[in-house]
């Protein structure tokens, strides 16, 4: 019962699992995936999308024979006490990886966008109190936040629409020319844009419902991550010639900045950035709550305001005080893809396969309700 | 029993008794004792005069108590409200409360007889609720009389009234609380009783008061309880399973649990057609939203991004601000400022003054400061639209939470733009889905969202639609309505 | 609990260091138009137009523009000299119209419009026109016909656009079409015809990023848009009839086009692509000063006659298109979408001016006015 207040229902994790993952990602990957897979980096998100919706499943397997327990509890089961805490340890850094660099993207975007002079700390330090803000609450309360910025993704979507009749569907073609590994190539780029989904292996034991309507609802979640990317992969693709395209890092404002709103507000690209700093927040709250509960979980702690001071505060000087160039970046690029997949299909399915071996599951709790 | 009740226990010496009394009561003028020797029986009655009814006491006891024979008892006094105690504490608060005391030969009991009579104004519509169509009557400061309104309206021995005595010392104010016990959730009842029981307030308790020690979070801008002058408001509330607490002396009732789209129904909406209901809702949320931003928006354009503007409006308003020598932001303040100011004074001032203050505040505003180039039209322009929009709200206490809120919007948006006031309503928004009002989420239906009270929160729906109750106060009976209009089915 | 408190030291620190980004209308000199100029030794001319009001009697303000002209290296670099020279800050973030002499267009585009593309405050939405001559001559006309320049020049764009005269294009639109192979751009063409009259006389022919200094006139212009299928609101065409010559009023007939249905057939013959767009009109006659359209037979014929004269003026259109190496109807994009290998092993710049291509031309007469 102590968990009481963490319970969120199925219709819930929807919001949470959408919020998560769209973020750090959306103005950028239609630059990053079409640099190798050209017109058909739409097939490259289709491919990650259902590499994701594959590892979910297993995920929602993994809960079903702990029903009771996160992946971090599950580790200790399954590996041992000091293996286990390693392998947790190694969850956190890697989503404080991820934490930083979604600060990062954050910082640089408005930097480059709409707020050219203000020094980097106060960016910084709006999304670091946000962070502390919400960051320190439960899940119900995170979720609940994320249902209402969930409307600014479908107001996204709509302002897109003012796009088509600049259209140029002709761009699309030739698909088939585009060779197989070039796409591939392209679905590794659009890695990091997926991350979030892996939030399931945390947030799982914590919704109520039937495993069917869970199963239903993270499905369905990804499936509406696929779909947003890849409609504005498409408009990406469609409005902006190829040479264009690759010379543009942030696509989707660049095309926002000659489309008017019925004539009325102009520069719409100003208020989509400032827009997309609400998707920024709700990905850096979930990966701050996600290793609170890893804290939670090795420490004992019940209460979580330390972690988040701490979480806040260290992404907040790494992030100012790590001097950035191109190299960096790529290298945190290419850390946080191969970190993914150790933790996000490695050490789930490696749970799987143990607790089938050793024939380990909560036997003492059945399904929860 | 305790030592102290064993002390304020009545003597069975009539004289010491009377005695008591008078020390009690002493220099107070209107503070009456009569000692009658009828038939060899001592009799004593004391009462306050100013708060007690006189023909009740000269035609019902006096008049009762010369007629009595050696063997009637007191009780047999033809009132309707008699009561028996042992116990000083007791007399005393009765006492207070407009009651005769009657005190008997040497015996060690003593008789309370209702005869209060307290002064109170005539129903009228309160000013700060006002409504188009309609009932038309409003509380007073009686707790009895709101009672009584309220049951003229619920006639159902459902509607379940406790009455609480809240205080510290010997003060004490009486306090209600009224639920309809088939539909309202016990356990929001008893969180709200717990509450109430436990204030400890050695002050006079007024419904302000009361709400800040019984509200979950006394540190937020947005009132977490609905005050109302309105019956047909409290009404409507209970029958959604929410609780009323009415508190002796003041004509404001305070319903909870609430949430924040509770501050913008208001009765006109279901008295009029549902489509100009569903309208007038929307009006009043885009004007939350208005007097929220417009101002914080204005100058977020202005000072960082005109761009946004198409150039023929941004050529105006720059051929306004172009001699104005403040920045936006100052600018804003003067006039939120001023505004304030006059709408303070003509709060205070009699309405024939009030009228005056308006005239010369429109004068100096309006036209003067503008030639005085102290302050743009545009900006002008601005600040009364959100004025206006701040007073669509129906409940006044939110109407000022939100003015009070565009200032940090204000200050948010002089210093970053358009991201100062995007990381401003974040901060309002978690703040708001964070707040909850005696177990309900304050946000809700959107934040939580909740389908099924989506009909009665932007738009309302036909009333035979609403099949449930809201789920705000959790109450144990949701079905209100079939769904259907119930001659339909007849085939007429 | 501790919501106020935060809120209020978030709220000191930020205040206490300032508003680094604030850019106060008031303060700045909007920019609304420019014309660019080759000057001499390859340097740039810039002819700003500078927004900015003055009080009259009142209280009353009025607008005024006032120039300001500045030779350097880069576009950049200009901005830099005017800023130097004038009150308040140089902002271009709402740049209208920019005006591009045939000089500097002939010339590789791009360069010069680096600055607004890089720039985070440019909105991209200024429309682009080429200037017969000096694109300066017309910004410091100040005024044309007692508008201010800029505001007259926008709604003189604008109008033609909706006629269907000139293409609906700005540096957005152009920017891709910059880094397309596949596509040539046009722009509207402009000329000072006297001391106070500008015209859009036509649209200007690019090929990659560069004018190729031919242009279309007349009505040409307008069947090119409409084989295009950039159909505008409003489009209104005089024709004369093709059996009969002089200048005689008879000999013409006006409409306006209500609709248009246009396909585009591109095949490889041999390897080599033939292009053809059959182009449909539905038109309603405005003026037919012959007189009489009673008849089935009268109102095919006059169809016929319309079709064929405009058949032969949209072909000729076709010639010029060649001639300029202009691939305004985006045949390359065709060609890269649906016959990518064949794509591949031409030589566009060379194929396109020698490849077949053909318009058919059919009307429709829909309407003809209140009387027969």
């Amino acid at each position: 019962m102590e968990n009481n207040k963490e319970n969120i229902s199925c219709f819930q994790m929807f919001f949470f699992i959408v919020l998560a993952t769209i973020g750090e990602g959306i103005l950028s990957f239609p630059n990053l995936v079409f640099k190798d897979a050209r017109q058909a980096s739409w097939i490259s998100i289709l491919i990650t999308g259902s590499i994701a919706i594959f590892l979910a499943l297993t995920y929602l397997y993994l809960h079903r024979r702990f029903p009771r327990k996160t992946i971090y509890e599950i580790c200790i089961v399954m590996f041992g006490k000091w293996v286990g805490r390693l392998i947790i340890v190694g969850y956190l850094i890697y989503f404080f990886l991820i934490c930083m660099s979604i600060n990062r993207i954050y910082m640089e975007t408005i930097k480059n966008w709409i707020l050219t002079s203000t020094p980097a700390s106060v960016i910084l330090f709006l999304m670091f109190m946000l962070g502390i803000y919400l960051g320190k609450e439960n899940l119900r309360m995170i979720t609940r936040f994320f249902q209402l910025c969930f409307w600014i993704i479908i107001f996204l979507m709509l302002m897109n629409l003012g796009s088509f009749p600049y259209l140029h569907w002709k761009y699309l073609f030739p698909v088939n020319e585009v060779s197989f590994p070039d796409i591939l190539k392209g679905s590794r780029r659009s890695i990091p844009s997926f991350l979030g989904f892996d939030s399931l292996l945390i947030i799982l034991p914590f919704v109520k419902g039937t495993m069917k309507s869970k199963v239903k609802s993270s499905m369905f979640s990804i499936v509406f991550i696929i779909f947003t990317y890849i409609y504005v992969m498409l408009t990406c693709i469609l409005f902006f010639s190829s040479k264009e395209l690759i010379l543009i890092p942030q696509p989707i404002l660049y095309l926002f900045k000659s489309i008017t709103f019925f004539g009325v507000i102009e520069r719409l690209d100003l208020i989509i950035v400032s827009l997309w700093i609400v998707m920024m927040m709700t990905s850096y709250v979930s990966y701050i709550y996600l290793i609170n509960m890893g804290f939670c979980t090795l420490f004992h702690l019940k209460k979580r305001t330390i972690p988040t001071i701490i979480i806040t505060v260290l992404v907040y000087f790494l992030v100012l005080f790590i001097p950035v160039s191109r190299e960096s970046i790529v290298t945190q690029f290419k850390l946080i893809t191969i970190l993914s997949f150790i933790f996000s299909s490695v050490i789930p399915l490696l749970a799987i396969i143990l607790s089938f071996l050793f024939h380990r599951k909560d036997m003492n709790e059945g399904e929860p309700q | 029993m305790s030592e102290e009740t064993l002390a304020d226990t009545i003597h069975s010496d009539f004289h010491l008794n009377i005695q008591t009394m008078n020390n009690t009561f002493s220099n107070i003028h209107d503070f009456k004792t009569r000692v009658f020797e009828i038939k060899e029986r001592k009799i004593g009655i004391t009462y306050i005069d100013s708060i007690t009814n006189k023909d009740i006491v000269n035609g019902r006891i006096v008049n009762e108590i010369y007629k009595l024979d050696y063997k009637d008892s007191i009780v047999d006094i033809p009132v309707a409200n008699i009561s028996v105690t042992d116990n000083f504490k007791k007399i005393y608060s009765g006492i207070m409360d407009g009651k005769v005391a009657i005190f008997e030969g040497n015996s060690n009991i003593a008789f309370l007889v209702d005869t209060g009579l307290f002064e109170t104004r005539s129903i009228r519509e309160p000013d700060s609720e006002k409504i188009v169509s309609g009932s038309h009557d409003g509380f007073v400061e009686s707790l009895n009389k709101n009672i009584n309104i309220l049951r003229n309206r619920i006639r159902t021995p459902n509607l379940k009234s406790e009455i609480l005595s809240v205080g510290g010392g010997d003060i004490t104010t009486n306090v209600s609380i009224l639920f309809l016990e088939n539909i309202a959730n016990q356990d929001v009842v008893n969180l709200v009783r717990k509450r109430i029981s436990s204030i400890n307030l050695e002050n006079n308790l007024t419904p302000g008061k009361l709400e800040e020690f019984i509200e979950d979070n006394s540190f937020s801008p947005f009132p977490q309880i609905l005050e109302t002058e309105r019956p047909d408001r409290v009404t409507a509330n209970l029958m959604d399973g929410r609780i009323a607490v009415l508190v002796e002396g003041s004509a404001t009732v305070s319903i909870l649990p609430v949430t924040f789209f509770s501050f913008y129904q208001s009765p006109d909406d279901y008295n009029t057609r549902f489509i100009l209901g569903s309208f007038l809702r929307i009006i009043r949320l885009l004007g939350f939203f208005i007097s929220i931003s417009l101002p914080s928006i204005y100058i977020a354009i202005v000072s960082f991004h005109y761009e946004v503007l198409p150039y023929e409006l941004v050529t105006n308003i720059k051929s306004s601000l172009e001699y104005v020598p403040y920045p936006p932001v100052v600018e804003a303040l003067i006039m939120q400022l001023t505004l304030e100011l006059l709408r303070e004074a003509a709060i205070r001032l009699p309405t024939s003054m009030a009228q005056t203050v308006a005239i010369v505040g429109g004068l100096v505003i309006g036209t003067a400061i503008v030639e005085a180039n102290l302050v743009s039209n545009t900006m002008i322009i601005v600040i009364a639209i959100t004025a206006i929009s701040s007073f669509t709200v129906p409940i006044h206490e939110m109407s000022s939470s939100i003015r009070l809120l565009s200032f940090p919007m204000i200050f948010a948006a002089a210093l970053l733009g358009l991201v100062g006031i995007v990381v401003g309503f974040m901060f309002l928004m978690i703040h708001l889905v964070k707040l909850e009002s005696f177990g309900a989420p304050y946000f809700a239906p959107l934040g939580p969202i909740r389908f099924s009270d989506l009909k009665d929160t932007i738009i309302r729906v036909p009333y035979w639609k609403m099949k449930t109750r809201p789920s705000t106060a959790k109450p144990i009976n949701e079905k209100q309505s079939t769904g259907k209009k119930g001659w339909a089915e007849d085939g007429e | 609990m501790m919501i106020g408190k935060r809120f209020f030291i978030f709220i000191v620190m930020l205040a206490l260091t300032g508003c680094w980004d604030e850019k106060l209308l008031k303060d700045s000199s909007l920019v609304l138009s420019i014309g660019i100029d080759l000057a001499k030794n390859n340097e740039v001319k810039t002819t700003t137009a500078i927004r900015t009001s003055r009080i009259i009697s009142g209280g009353q303000s009025e607008s005024i523009n006032y120039i300001v002209e500045e030779i350097s290296n880069t576009i950049r670099e200009t901005r830099l000299e005017v800023d130097k020279q004038i009150p308040g800050v140089y902002e271009q973030n709402k740049l209208r119209i920019l005006l591009i002499g045939d000089k500097i267009a002939s010339k590789d585009l791009y360069p010069y419009f680096d600055v607004f593309f890089r720039d985070p405050r440019s909105s991209l939405a200024a429309k682009v026109a080429v200037v017969k001559g000096e694109a300066s001559e017309i910004i410091k006309m100040k005024k044309l016909k007692e508008n201010l320049i800029s505001e007259a020049l926008i709604d003189l764009l604008k109008s033609a656009e909706e006629h269907t005269i000139v293409p609906v294009e700005n540096q957005q639109t152009i920017l891709t079409s910059m880094f397309d192979v596949g596509e040539d751009f046009t722009l509207p063409y402009m000329e000072k015809l006297d001391k106070d009259t500008v015209k859009v006389t036509g649209v200007a022919l690019f090929h990659r990023r560069s004018f190729t200094g031919k242009t279309l006139k007349g009505n040409k212009p307008i069947i090119f848009l409409m084989a295009k299928g950039e159909k505008s609101k409003d489009i209104k065409l005089t024709e004369r009839l093709e059996n009969k010559d002089g200048r005689n009023v008879k000999n013409f007939v006006s409409f306006s086009v209500l609709k248009t249905k246009r396909n585009m057939n591109i095949k490889m013959v041999k390897g080599k692509p033939a292009a053809t767009i059959n182009l449909k009109l539905f038109i309603e006659i405005n003026e037919y000063p012959e007189g009489s359209l009673y008849g089935q037979k009268e109102e095919s014929a006059l169809n016929k006659k319309v079709a064929r004269r405009i058949e032969k003026e949209a072909n000729a259109m076709v010639d010029t298109l060649k001639s300029a190496n202009c691939d305004a109807f985006g045949i390359g994009r065709y060609l890269i979408a649906d016959h990518h290998k064949e794509w591949e092993k031409l030589n566009w710049d060379k194929e396109y001016p020698d490849m077949a291509f053909k318009i058919n031309v059919k009307v429709e007469t829909v309407n003809r006015g209140i009387i027969q």
